[in-house]
C-alpha cells in the first residue's frame, strides 16, 4: 500500500503546475515583451509566407502541376522558420534562467525552499517550452496554405514536427545547462548561440565539404578496403547530417522521395558502400537528441545541488 | 533549537569555520556578532541548508541539516541574507505569495497570509507596489515577510541592520521583539554587538571562523569589551581614509555608507560628503591618535563621533 501511496504523491508532485512556471508565465505574458515576439514572430513568418507564395505561383502558375510546387516551397519556408525559432529564439528563454536569478540574488533565497533542484529545473523548462510552444502552434494555420496548394504529405509534417520539437526541447536544456554554469547572462547567452550555431549551421556545411572530398578521393572500383571505408564514411556522414534539424528535414525528405521508406534508408554519400541500411536522419536526430535532452537535464539538476558543497 | 558540535567549513584549503560548538535556545534572540570575513554569513548559510557542512553536525530542531532532514528543516527555517533580490514583475503582496506557494501554503490561505503578513511588517499600504519600487528599508521589511511566509519556527537575519536608517532599525528591532514574543527564535547577525545588545537574549562573538564567547547577552557582554560605532564623515579619498582606519589600534571593523543626497553635489562637480562607520573597541587614546592620522594624511574630517 505504502509503495503505490509513494508512487502517486511522486506523480502529483511531478505533474504539479511548480510556483516557479506559474510566476515566470504570468511575468512573461504580462508583460509587452511576449506579445511584441508574438506579434513580430507571426507578421515576418507570415509575410513572408505569402510572398513566397505569389513569387512562386507567378513561375509556375501555367506548368502542369505548378500548384504543388508553391504548396512545397511555402512549406519548406515555413518548416525552416520554425527551426530557426526553436534554434535561435528559444534558448533566449532559457540562457539567462538561472544566471539572472544568480544575478539578481534571488537564487539563495529560492534554494531555501522546499523545492528541489530538480523541480526549479523543470519549472524554468516549463514556462520557457509554453511560450516556445505558443509561438510554434501560432504558426500552425499558415502551414493550411501549403496544405490547400498541395505537394506536401501529411509524413512530411510529422517529420518537421518531430525535429523541431525534438529541437526546442534540447537548445532549451541547453541554454538551462550553460546559464547553470555561468555567473553573467551574457556570458550564458553568448555560449549558447556559439554552441548552436555550429550545431545547426557548423555541422550541415562541414558535412557537405567533407563528404564531397570523401567522395571525390576514393576510387569506385579497387580492394576489398575501400567498400568497408566507405560504408564507415556513409554512417559517419549519416550522423552529423542528423545532428542539424536543417540537415535532417533535407535529408530524411529526400531519401523518402528516393526510396519510398519514411523509416529507412541507404546512404551512399561516397558513391561506393551500398549494402547499409540505416534509420532516417530524423529519426536519429530524434533519438540523439532525447538523449542529450535527458543528459543536459541530469547535469544541470546536479550543477544546481552541488552549488556549495564544502 | 539550534545544536551546533565540531562544526568546520572549509572552501579548498581556507578554513572559514573552524570547529566550532554552539546552542541556540528556542524563543531567544540569539547575536551572532563578529568582524567582516569572521565567518558570521558562512554559518548561517549553513544553518539555512545553503552549504553542507565539511566536518561536524548541525541540528536545528532535533533535524540534521544536511542529508534527509534538509527538506524538513527548510520547512522550519526562514533566512533573510544580507543582500538579496526580489522580481521586477511582482507586487509586494505577489512576492510573499509567490514563496508561500513555494513553500506549499494552500492556494485559498495565501492572499490572506499575505495581508496579514504584510501587516505585520507595516507594509500592507504598499501591497500592490512593484517589490523593486521599495525603498532598501521597506524591501527588509518586506524580506522578513516573505521569511515568515511558512511560519517557520527560526529566523535566520544576516546583517539586517546594517542598511537601514536609525528610524528603521528602531522599527525592526520593535518588529524583532514582537516575533521572539510570538514564540520565533531569531539568530541575527551582525558585526557590532552595541547595536543588537537591547533586542538579544544571547549572543555569541565570532572571530576568524572561531567562537570566542558565548551564552546569555549579560555574560557575553561582562566579558566582552563593549564595540561601539564611530561615524566618520569627510571629504577626500575613501580608500585611504579606510585604509588608515583600518589600521588604527581599536578597529574591528570599517563599513563605508554613501551620504543621503551626495549625488546631485557630486554631479555638480563638488566633492562629495562621505561617510564611515567604524566598529571600535579601543580606548579614548586610541580613538583620538585614529583621528590625528586621519588629519595628518589630508583627510578632511567633517565629524567624528561615536554613534548613541
Amino acid at each position: 500500500m505504502r509503495p503505490s501511496l509513494n508512487r502517486l504523491s511522486s506523480l502529483r508532485s511531478l505533474l504539479r503546475v511548480s510556483p516557479i512556471a506559474s510566476r515566470e508565465l504570468a511575468g512573461r505574458m504580462r508583460s509587452t515583451q511576449a506579445y511584441t515576439v508574438l506579434t513580430v514572430y507571426l507578421s515576418i513568418v507570415g509575410g513572408l509566407a505569402v510572398l513566397i507564395y505569389l513569387v512562386s505561383s507567378l513561375g509556375s502558375s501555367r506548368a502542369v502541376g505548378g500548384g504543388s510546387a508553391v504548396g512545397t516551397a511555402v512549406f519548406y519556408f515555413l518548416v525552416g522558420m520554425q527551426v530557426l525559432l526553436v534554434s535561435f529564439i528559444a534558448p533566449a528563454f532559457t540562457s539567462g534562467a538561472i544566471s539572472l536569478e544568480r544575478e539578481n540574488k534571488t537564487l539563495d533565497v529560492l534554494r531555501t525552499t522546499p523545492l528541489t533542484p530538480a523541480q526549479i529545473v523543470r519549472a524554468k523548462l516549463i514556462s520557457a517550452l509554453g511560450f516556445t510552444l505558443l509561438l510554434i502552434f501560432a504558426t500552425l494555420p499558415l502551414f493550411s496554405l501549403a496544405f490547400l496548394l498541395g505537394g506536401v504529405e501529411p509524413f512530411e509534417l510529422v517529420i518537421a514536427l518531430c525535429v523541431v520539437f525534438a529541437s526546442a526541447l534540447t537548445y532549451m536544456l541547453l541554454g538551462l545547462y550553460v546559464s547553470s554554469r555561468f555567473r553573467t547572462t551574457a556570458g550564458a547567452t553568448a555560449t549558447t548561440y556559439a554552441i548552436l550555431l555550429g550545431i545547426v549551421v557548423g555541422v550541415p556545411l562541414a558535412t557537405l565539404i567533407g563528404s564531397s572530398t570523401v567522395s571525390a578521393s576514393l576510387p569506385s572500383t579497387g580492394g576489398r578496403l575501400w567498400p568497408l571505408l566507405a560504408d564507415l564514411s556513409d554512417v559517419g556522414f549519416t550522423l552529423a547530417i542528423s545532428l542539424s534539424p536543417i540537415s535532417a528535414i533535407v535529408a530524411s525528405q529526400r531519401f523518402f522521395i528516393l526510396t519510398n521508406n519514411l523509416w529507412t534508408f541507404t546512404p551512399g554519400f561516397s558513391g561506393v558502400g551500398s549494402w547499409l541500411t540505416l534509420p532516417s536522419p530524423f529519426l536519429i536526430l530524434v533519438g540523439l537528441y532525447l538523449v542529450a535532452s535527458a543528459v543536459l537535464y541530469a547535469l544541470t539538476v546536479r550543477r544546481l545541488a552541488n552549488v556549495e558543497q564544502g | 533549537m539550534i545544536e551546533i558540535r565540531d562544526l568546520s567549513k572549509r572552501y579548498g584549503r581556507r578554513v572559514v569555520l573552524d570547529r566550532i560548538s554552539l546552542s541556540v535556545p528556542a524563543g531567544s534572540i540569539f547575536g551572532l556578532v563578529g568582524p567582516r570575513g569572521a565567518g558570521k554569513t558562512t554559518l548561517l548559510r549553513l544553518l539555512a541548508t545553503l552549504a553542507t557542512p565539511s566536518e561536524g553536525e548541525v541540528f536545528v530542531a532535533g533535524l540534521p541539516v544536511a542529508g534527509e532532514g534538509l527538506l524538513q528543516v527548510r520547512q522550519r527555517v526562514g533566512y533573510l541574507p544580507e543582500d538579496f533580490g526580489v522580481y521586477p514583475d511582482q507586487t509586494c503582496a505577489e512576492y510573499v505569495e509567490f514563496f508561500a506557494a513555494c513553500y506549499d501554503v494552500p492556494p485559498a490561505e495565501r492572499a490572506a497570509l499575505s495581508a496579514d503578513l504584510l501587516q505585520l511588517v507595516d507594509l500592507y499600504h504598499r501591497k500592490d507596489t512593484p517589490a523593486d519600487r521599495l525603498t532598501p528599508a521597506m524591501r527588509h521589511r518586506l524580506g522578513i515577510a516573505r521569511a515568515l511566509a511558512h511560519d517557520p519556527w527560526v529566523l535566520l537575519l544576516d546583517e539586517t541592520m546594517k542598511s537601514l536608517d536609525p528610524r528603521a532599525r528602531v522599527e525592526t528591532r520593535e518588529l524583532l521583539k514582537e516575533l521572539s514574543g510570538m514564540g520565533k527564535t531569531i539568530v541575527i547577525t551582525s558585526s557590532n554587538l552595541a547595536g543588537l545588545q537591547d533586542i538579544c537574549t544571547h549572543a555569541a562573538i565570532i572571530e576568524a571562523g572561531r567562537i570566542t564567547q558565548a551564552g546569555p547577552l549579560e555574560e557575553v557582554l561582562a566579558a566582552t569589551p563593549p564595540y561601539r560605532t564611530i561615524v566618520v564623515k569627510f571629504l577626500g579619498d575613501a580608500r585611504l581614509a579606510a585604509s588608515l582606519i583600518k589600521a588604527g589600534r581599536g578597529v574591528v571593523d570599517v563599513q563605508s555608507r554613501a551620504e543621503p543626497g551626495a549625488s546631485p553635489d557630486a554631479a555638480a562637480g563638488i566633492a562629495m560628503l562621505k561617510e564611515l562607520r567604524v566598529t571600535f573597541d579601543g580606548a579614548y587614546t586610541d580613538a583620538s591618535a585614529l583621528l590625528r592620522s586621519l588629519m595628518h594624511s589630508g583627510v578632511q574630517v567633517v565629524a567624528f563621533a561615536e554613534e548613541n
